[in-house]
């Protein structure tokens, strides 16, 4: 569900321009239309946009005008003290429900005071709103520890007079800066327990959660696709330039983070400088990390962890460290020895760093928060800024050439990370099932199936008598997460431990672990690597103390013979890329009808003219075959593409003399685009001179005769036609 | 390329024929090609042109409209015209666009 395309009131974005989080929408406004909806959490990491995404929650509130009084208030860290913040929450709250009531939000902006905004309420919600305006108005020795309550309560005592609100209380995490913030969070959550009124705590996700209990919503960093869309808008509404490489590349190096991205683009066009190729992207990244609003945000939160200069220059000393050594974590008595900071002050530093994620602290050890590049980036240039004292220059060109050296890097891993079978999930669905042992033996598949026909395989695989039983795995992760010492010679994606038991006994000599790597090799795997990849998880399994481990490597065209005889000495299993696919079938019955969806996309631009609509047609007599269309489809395919062509040419005029074509296959059908820029189809028959016979411009009536569907669709230039020729059976 | 060879395909001893092939691919050069040639043979006094489609894989509708071209020339001459060995393919499409009905098909 989305939210409708409402007024924007409180948000910063209009509703369409903001990216992703359909399914928290959905689970947010769901919780504020139950009948009993109690509170809430809304959990995010720094700078992913919680906070609009609560703002457009508000907006949307308001705009559905269910009767439900929306009440959206941000905690500052502006706010001096808890007193101080009940005010302005009891100002806020009487403003947005006397706004809501009189479906007037320009009151939202309004400077009036508490007493005018109260007469303004309607004579049914008087009684609860002269109450609140008169707590609220301060005494001559200020707000006292009895208003504060009073104040906060403005929501909770609407509902009592049968108002129903719905509150949103964002930034809970900025109260740590509040001398007395403990005691306003202790007072807020026991408000709105007590009311009958749903509630959202929005925060930041280390910040701890006061009720476990309560329904949790993360916001995570947008996704790769979602991050370009966001880019995508960005470079259209700022003018600049990206292309389909760079556009990944900001996705990938700024890790989802919205607010990140959004100033990196605006950096870009105050520069007026296109991110379109990626030197382009570290220089506006590098000025952004030096001077810009990503390294000014880092500054903010060093200089309120760190306010001194000593303690300051310690902790830019500690973070190197912690960013540039593997394993990149400390004790935190070590820190607090060398910090020398009495201990409330130390504890509120490394809380703040922890809410902010520069550091993670977990149990008693301090780490750098892994992968965490612009966090690293920031951390190095301040460093060589503040305590090696080097210039902003030299700071700028190490910051540029690194990030220019890491981003094929970087790439490199999105693609291999894209190409993964995802070892971990699929070792997670292992359930006691029963799957054909020979997907776990190279050699017999080899010796079996090897150049069949996949549906022959499949359907022989499901024949198979020998079973293997897999165990319930109860966890997986990572190889690297239960040992973090191999995290430099493995990839996260591509290797994975799962922990579980043979036989659901639940005992220890039921338990078992799963040690699971994709591992790399053009030909079949040789011995002498699958030796030093056996190695390498037993080393992680021992480190992990599993006494029960089965070995399993998965190589894309699967084992040598010799290296087969490793795998049984070690007792290993080997399968091929191939074998882990087709296992998937077995974890996931769902996952059959994935393959019969698959599209298949082809493109492909032929210049104008020498009967170049031959080489079209002979791609795509060639994609359609390897889609199985029978030969009698295929030559009515290949004719109608060369009428298309022939189209184009004619009558075009095109300014490139070029045809785009594009063959995209389902599984019943292939669609064929066909477009030129130039006159359209339109225009140009408009004014074309028929032969005497009327013999010419038969092409769209053949295309028509041949297709199953064909249609001249409107572009602004030139010609887009779209063809589309359904499977059929095929006569035996 | 064009070959052409004198046959007597309808096997009538006052039939004079010629036998023009088609390319792999008729367009508007090959077209224009095989209208050229057939010309010539009626200038000549052919009176059966057979077209020899068995190398022919694609025909588009320039090349279609050529060759009604020439089956009115033939008409006008008063000579027959053969397509030959064309593919079951090129049938249809000669079918959709009524060719079939001024030929004769071998």
């Amino acid at each position: 569900m989305t939210i409708d395309r409402q007024k924007q009131i409180l948000a910063g974005l209009p509703a369409d321009k903001f990216v992703g989080r359909t399914v928290e929408l959905d689970a947010v406004f769901t919780h504020s239309r139950s009948s009993s909806p109690g509170g809430m959490y809304v959990l995010s990491s720094p700078g992913v946009g919680a906070t609009e995404f609560l703002r457009q929650v508000y907006d949307g509130l308001f705009a559905e005008h269910s009767g439900v009084i929306p009440f959206y208030f941000e905690i500052r860290r502006t706010d001096m003290d808890a007193a101080g913040m009940a005010h302005r929450f009891a100002r806020a709250f009487l403003t947005q429900a006397i706004a809501y009531r009189r479906n007037d939000p320009s009151l939202l902006n309004s400077s009036l005071e508490i007493s005018e905004l109260a007469e303004m309420a309607k004579p049914s919600d008087g009684a609860w709103i002269s109450r609140i305006a008169e707590l609220c108005e301060p005494t001559g020795s200020g707000i006292g520890q009895r208003s504060i309550g009073a104040c906060l309560s403005g929501p909770a005592r609407a509902a009592a007079h049968g108002a129903r609100v719905f509150a949103i209380i964002d930034s809970l995490h900025e109260t740590v800066h509040l001398p007395d913030g403990d005691r306003f969070v202790s007072e807020l959550e026991e408000i709105f327990s007590r009311g009958k009124l749903g509630f959202i705590f929005g925060s930041r996700r280390r910040f701890d959660p006061l009720d476990p209990r309560r329904k949790v919503v993360h916001i995570e960093p947008l996704s790769l696709s979602e991050s370009g869309e966001l880019a995508q808008m960005l470079s259209s509404d700022l003018g600049v330039e990206i292309n389909d490489q760079t556009r990944d590349l900001i996705g990938v190096q700024l890790q989802g983070n919205p607010a990140r991205i959004a100033s990196l683009f605006a950096a870009a066009a105050v520069r007026k400088a296109d991110l379109n190729s990626f030197r382009q992207i570290s220089s506006v990244y590098s000025d952004e990390i030096l001077s810009g609003r990503i390294g000014a945000t880092f500054d903010s939160i060093i200089d309120i962890a760190a306010p001194d200069s000593v303690s300051r220059r310690r902790l830019l000393e500690f973070l190197l460290d912690s960013v540039t050594s593997a394993p990149a974590r400390t004790a935190i008595d070590i820190w607090r020895q060398m910090f020398g900071m009495p201990d409330e002050q130390f504890g509120r530093m490394i809380e703040i760093l922890d809410i902010e994620e520069v550091i993670h602290v977990n149990s008693n050890t301090v780490e750098a928060v892994s992968g965490e590049v612009v966090t690293a980036d920031c951390v190095v240039s301040r460093y060589m800024l503040e305590v090696e004292s080097r210039s902003a220059a030299a700071v700028k060109a190490e910051i540029l050439t690194q990030s220019l050296k890491r981003a094929p890097r970087l790439m490199a891993r999105l693609y291999r990370k894209s190409s993964s079978l995802g070892i971990c999930e699929m070792l997670s669905r292992f359930d006691c099932q029963q799957v054909p042992a020979v997907l776990f033996d190279y050699g017999r598949f080899r010796d079996a199936y090897k150049g069949r026909d996949h549906k022959e395989i499949v359907i022989n695989l499901y024949e198979e008598e020998s079973l293997l039983t897999l165990p319930q795995i109860v966890y997986a992760d990572s190889a690297a997460s239960f040992n973090p010492s191999i995290a430099a010679v493995i990839e996260d994606e591509r290797t994975a431990v799962a922990t579980g038991f043979s036989e659901s006994k639940y005992t220890d000599d039921d338990q078992i672990a799963w040690v699971a790597a994709e591992i790399d090799s053009k030909l079949e795997a040789g011995p002498e690597l699958v030796e030093q990849w056996c190695d390498r998880l037993e080393a992680v399994a021992a480190h992990a103390n599993f006494d029960r481990r089965q070995i399993w490597l998965i190589a894309p065209e699967g084992f040598s013979p010799q290296a087969l005889d490793l795998l049984r000495q070690r007792n290993a299993y080997g399968s091929s890329r191939q074998q882990a696919i087709l296992l998937n079938r077995f974890l996931d019955p769902s996952q059959k009808e994935d393959e019969k969806s698959d599209i298949g996309e082809y493109e492909i631009v032929v210049p104008m003219g020498e009967d170049t609509e031959l080489i079209a047609a002979h791609a795509v007599e060639e994609v359609a075959r390897r889609h199985h269309f029978p030969q009698k489809a295929i030559n009515q395919i290949k004719t109608a593409l060369v009428e298309a062509c022939i189209n184009a040419a004619e009558h075009s005029l095109s300014p490139d003399r070029r045809i785009y074509q594009k063959f995209a296959v389902e599984a019943d059908k292939i669609n064929i685009t066909v477009s030129n820029r130039g006159l359209r189809l339109a225009d140009a028959r408009g004014l074309e001179v028929v032969p005497t016979g009327g013999r010419r411009g038969w092409g769209l009536s053949l295309m028509r005769g041949l297709m199953d569907e064909v249609r001249i669709e409107q572009v602004d230039d030139g010609t887009r036609i779209r063809m589309t020729k359904f499977l059929k059976p095929q006569d035996n | 390329m064009i070959t052409e060879r004198e046959l007597d395909v309808s096997g009538s001893a006052d039939e004079k024929s010629a036998v023009v092939l088609a390319g792999d691919y008729l367009n508007k050069i090959t077209g224009e090609q095989i209208e050229r040639e057939c010309k010539r043979r009626l200038d000549e006094g052919c009176t059966q042109l057979v077209v020899d489609f068995s190398q022919t894989d694609i025909v588009n509708s320039i090349g279609v409209s050529i060759l009604l071209g020439v089956i009115d020339s033939a008409a006008n001459s008063g000579a027959k015209v053969v397509f030959s060995k064309v593919k079951e393919d090129t049938i249809e499409l000669f079918e959709m666009l009524g060719l079939t009905n001024h030929v004769t098909l071998v």
